[in-house]
């Protein structure tokens, strides 16, 4: 594609300035639940605004699990465009959430362990928590297709 | 397909299970934000849609819709068809959703996915999804588990506002 040159570009500004906003912007879904990033360190925090409509069930009120999916999958996508200096979107081929807590109507975080990072593939595990760390409300793995198949 | 002694063989024609389905939708705020319609559903089946909208994209340079979505379609509708195959309204939480993606979901056309009861049993519901944009041609598919948390933790009015017959959303 003739944006790769671009996204490369996009990607090393970002490592540069910790400035993520152009490079959340590619993602229009990422801006629709309310997703942000910071770059702390080595380590990238990424947060989820406690948007009303991203509310899956309203008695509790909880967050809606596809969501808390949709967050973390987004995480991982942008924890390796910025890890590996991509030149295309990953692609995800599968993902799997296991939901330990429900989510409250309240910021969430999640961080990515890129957990082995193959020549095509990549496996990458995701936490998201609110509270504290140790206490998650979900963990995910995800597998993603680099480059063009 | 197998079923168990908690699987009740339907309670309703299937238009009290659309219904019942249009009014749960409604009442979830995120399905509101993606504008999730339930196109039909019974006691084992449901299918659901979301029309295509531009904060939908995931991917902006191959215009491509973004995972997430796909994830939430799947996880309302398999979490849907678990409550249809009760015999009375439960709340059930997700356990896990695990997602295979088999081709991209391109901008401008409509996701349906149809989710299915694989097994009733009085802890956990097995659902099994999946989403496409032509018929025949998946998109993803997906297994997903619920827990139940025992209609005992749910009131009863919650089951009559989802599957009572028609009146109108208001009253």
């Amino acid at each position: 594609m003739a944006d790769s040159t671009n996204l490369t570009q996009l990607i090393s500004d970002t490592q540069r300035s910790g400035n993520w906003d152009a490079l959340i912007e590619l993602v229009p879904y990422a801006g629709f639940i309310g997703i942000t990033a910071q770059s702390m360190g080595d380590e990238i925090l990424f947060r989820m605004e406690p948007l009303e409509s991203n509310t899956g069930n309203p008695l509790l009120p909880a967050l809606h699990g596809g969501v808390i999916a949709g967050f973390m999958e987004t995480a991982a996508t942008l924890n390796l465009m910025m890890r590996l200096n991509v030149q295309q979107v990953p692609k995800v081929v599968d993902l799997t959430v296991d939901y330990l807590r429900s989510g409250q109507l309240k910021p969430t975080y999640a961080t990515c362990v890129l957990n082995r990072q193959g020549r095509r593939v990549s496996n990458v595990l995701v936490s998201a928590w609110q509270k504290d760390r140790e206490t998650p409300i979900a963990t995910a793995r995800a597998h993603f297709l680099l480059g063009d198949e | 397909m197998e079923t168990s002694d908690c699987h009740v063989q339907g309670r309703f024609p299937p238009e009290r299970y659309l219904q019942g389905m249009t009014r749960f939708i409604a009442a979830l705020p995120q399905c509101q934000a993606m504008k999730m319609r339930a196109e039909s559903a019974d006691h084992e089946h449901v299918l659901f849609s979301v029309p295509f909208a531009g904060h939908l994209i995931g991917n902006a340079q191959k215009q491509l819709i973004h995972g997430g979505v796909i994830s939430t379609l799947l996880d309302t509708a398999c979490g849907s068809v678990a409550v249809c195959a009760l015999p009375r309204f439960e709340m059930c939480p997700t356990l896990d959703l695990r997602i295979d993606h088999l081709r991209p979901a391109v901008a401008g056309k409509t996701l349906y996915c149809k989710a299915s009861i694989v097994k009733v049993t009085p802890q956990i519901i097995f659902t099994e999804g999946v989403v496409y944009q032509e018929e025949g041609r998946p998109v993803s598919r997906a297994v997903a588990n619920f827990m139940r948390l025992g209609s005992d933790k749910t009131p009863v009015e919650m089951d009559e506002a989802l599957f009572s017959p028609q009146k109108e959303e208001g009253e």
